[in-house]
């Protein structure tokens, strides 16, 4: 992993739990009083928070000359070796997630789903249109009339709805 | 003896409701399909049934869900088998030794000792829960809000100190958990806390759409790096069953994982893979046959398969009795009672006695499910393993979207989901265990109202409050875990700068071929 990206989560982290106390020393005070109040548990986690932060900072800089280069020995789950891996395609993804859920209410369930799901397999290289198409518009159909049909949820059609869809 | 089976009795009067039988068999088979697909892991698996049942009642709905682990912990050996790739990482070592023995042509005595073993293993632990899951809800007279306190602290601690690797990360990623817990009103002066004027945090964040983000979808996004077939590696598969003197054989291997998976599930933060590894390493040790060990030995399979169906409900003892996770998959599982109102903890088990019934009606079912559908179904789990990966993963994505919409018709659930899938992946990437901050979201709320609560009961006074024997006790175990996972990092820290393999045998998140590479085998 980067350890450039390690050293900035502990920042934020410590920026975070710091914040995290200043906020919670604002809270109203309640009228019931006991021991604790409304502000005790959430600034001790808040300090917490700081502490383990700056602890990772502080042993992040402790071993960064241990490793020539930015990459050291991953923490989290790391790739499989046997196969390559794509740093940029999980960002596109999460945009593209991002972008359906905004879209969703507003254009409707089955035209974002079908595009989301269309653009996504792309994405995972499937290059196949009828797979494509199949699958999106597949899956779509099937999820669309179970929320409808069976689950009787409504579901938002956006400009379908002129075509009498519900 | 007595209550062991009235338990019993009552978990088997749940059998006649046709409904109940109809929605676990189901879930059983979702997890044998979805355990089979190498890259979905049981957390996901869990995470994509999990919106869909709110549909159901809280019985059936933590029933079904029991149900789809034990279909992943037998699905997940099909592949291991047939295509030498685990389904999950518990099945790594079924996978070295299957797939040598499908070579040979013996694929077919390998995955019928893998049958029989799960069932077994499933089987026997069915009492092994109700053996120690009925004591244990017993004791909850004993549990006033300082015990409570101190459970919560305890779950904490062994999800950090066992399941992770990094405790100063797992502190930071239980307290921003534990801090997302406490977003929404005050429970005793209702005072609105972390909530930036936007309403819909008034009572809180979605548990659900956060847990699932959090564990699921971010699983999700990060198995999306990655592009690969296994198209390539079908083989034929022969699904004649062995002859009954090859089970025979196994059955001391079988009786060593049933043990060794059901005292490993009880302890928390320990993983199906650590039973797993475990038994297999005693099996070797009392094998006529250690030399078979790792170049094809049935015995090996026998001992992990029963070991890791074990430890199903050995996992549910701590989780349902006191609401202790036993690891991600039972994060979802108190996410899913937290779902329908229920509040997990010591007192869950008294004051809904038809949960621990459903619990094991649910364990019973899906073994039965096992027995009737795992040996005709091999065959076609084993061609699931081979759908396009691609399209799994992006259909897999859009349903967990649209479980968490249809629950309560929110977009903002959705945008939460989404925020926190993000978090997670960068949480997994970076290594900080995504458990730890899921069961502190679950936790944080009553974490609090027990200590506020504890404290008013003891005139304010903090050490009066943790001196109480039971409390103290708890409060012991937890220290006592936490410098566990303190010597246990230290220890892998140190073998990580002599350049010797430093992969914890109970690691979830590392894809299946990235942990045989990393651990292999004691030979």
């Amino acid at each position: 992993m980067d350890k450039r990206v390690d050293l900035l989560f502990g920042i934020l982290l410590v920026a975070l739990g710091l914040s995290a106390f200043v906020l919670a020393s604002q809270f109203r005070r309640g009228t019931v009083a006991d021991p604790l109040g409304v502000a005790g548990l959430p600034r001790a986690l808040a300090v917490t928070l700081a502490f383990a932060g700056a602890a990772v900072v502080v042993r992040r800089l402790a071993t960064w000359r241990e490793s020539a280069g930015w990459l050291v020995a991953p923490e989290g789950a790391s790739d499989d070796a046997s196969y390559p891996a794509s740093a940029w395609r999980p960002y596109v993804v999460i945009g593209v997630l991002s972008a359906y859920v905004v879209a969703f209410p507003h254009v409707g369930y089955p035209i974002t789903t079908i595009a989301f799901l269309m653009f996504t397999m792309w994405l995972m290289r499937i290059r196949s249109w009828w797979r494509l198409i199949g699958v999106s518009v597949g899956f779509t159909a099937v999820a669309f009339l179970l929320a409808t049909r069976v689950f009787h949820i409504l579901l938002p059609v956006g400009p379908l709805s002129a075509f009498g869809l519900r | 003896m007595d209550t062991f089976v009235t338990t019993l009795s009552n978990g088997l009067a749940m059998l006649t409701d046709p409904g109940f039988v109809l929605v676990v068999a189901a879930a059983t088979l979702w997890g044998i399909m979805s355990g089979s697909m190498p890259g979905l892991s049981a957390s996901l698996a869990v995470g994509v049934a999990l919106p869909f049942t709110f549909v159901l009642n809280p019985v059936q709905a933590v029933a079904s869900l029991v149900a789809v682990l034990v279909g992943v912990n037998y699905g997940n050996s099909l592949p291991a088998v047939a295509l030498g790739i685990p389904g999950t990482p518990a099945a790594i070592l079924t996978a070295q030794e299957g797939f040598q023995l499908h070579k040979n042509g013996r694929g077919a005595t390998a995955l019928g000792v893998t049958y029989v073993a799960s069932i077994t293993g499933q089987a026997v632990s069915i009492l092994v829960f109700i053996a120690f899951v009925v004591p244990l809800a017993g004791l909850a007279y004993l549990f006033l809000p300082a015990e409570i306190f101190a459970m919560t602290l305890l779950g904490m601690t062994a999800v950090i100190g066992l399941a992770g690797r990094s405790i100063v990360k797992g502190i930071a990623a239980g307290s921003f958990g534990l801090l997302l817990g406490l977003i929404g009103r005050d429970p005793i002066n209702s005072v609105p806390r972390f909530t930036f004027g936007v309403h819909q945090l008034n009572d809180g964040l979605n548990v659900i759409a956060v847990v699932i983000g959090l564990l699921a979808v971010s699983e999700l996004i990060r198995s999306m790096r990655q592009v690969y077939e296994w198209r390539a590696k079908m083989v034929n598969v022969s699904t004649a069953f062995p002859p009954l003197s090859v089970i025979r054989r196994c059955l001391p291997a079988i009786g060593i994982g049933t043990v060794v998976g059901s005292i490993v599930g009880i302890l928390p933060g320990a993983s199906a893979d650590a039973a797993a590894f475990l038994s297999y390493q005693q099996a070797k040790s009392r094998s006529k046959t250690p030399e078979e060990f790792g170049h094809g030995s049935l015995e090996g399979i026998a001992a992990n398969e029963a070991a890791q169906n074990a430890c199903q409900a050995g996992d549910l003892i701590p989780t349902l009795a006191v609401g202790i996770p036993g690891g991600a998959t039972m994060v979802l599982i108190l996410a899913a009672l937290t779902m329908h109102g229920l509040i997990p903890g010591p007192l869950l088990l008294r004051e809904t006695p038809e949960l621990l019934y459903g619990s094991i009606a649910g364990l019973i079912v899906a073994t039965i499910a096992l027995v009737i559908l795992g040996w005709p179904l091999a065959r076609l789990a084993i061609r699931v393993a081979t759908l396009n990966r691609s399209i799994v993963l992006s259909s897999a994505l859009t349903l967990v979207i649209f479980g968490v919409y249809v629950l309560h018709q929110s977009a903002f659930d959705v945008l939460v989901l989404v925020f926190f899938s993000v978090v997670g992946y960068f949480m997994i990437r970076y290594g900080y265990p995504v458990a730890a901050a899921a069961l502190g979201l679950i936790l944080g709320g009553r974490m609090e109202s027990a200590l506020r609560q504890g404290l008013l009961l003891s005139d304010s006074d903090l050490l009066t409050m943790i001196s109480r024997p039971v409390t103290a006790t708890i409060l012991v175990i937890a220290g006592v875990l936490l410098v566990y996972g303190i010597l246990t990092e230290r220890r892998l820290r140190a073998r990580a700068r002599a350049g010797e393999p430093v992969v914890r045998a109970d690691d979830e998140d590392l894809p299946p071929s990235q942990t045989m590479i990393n651990v292999g085998v004691n030979e």
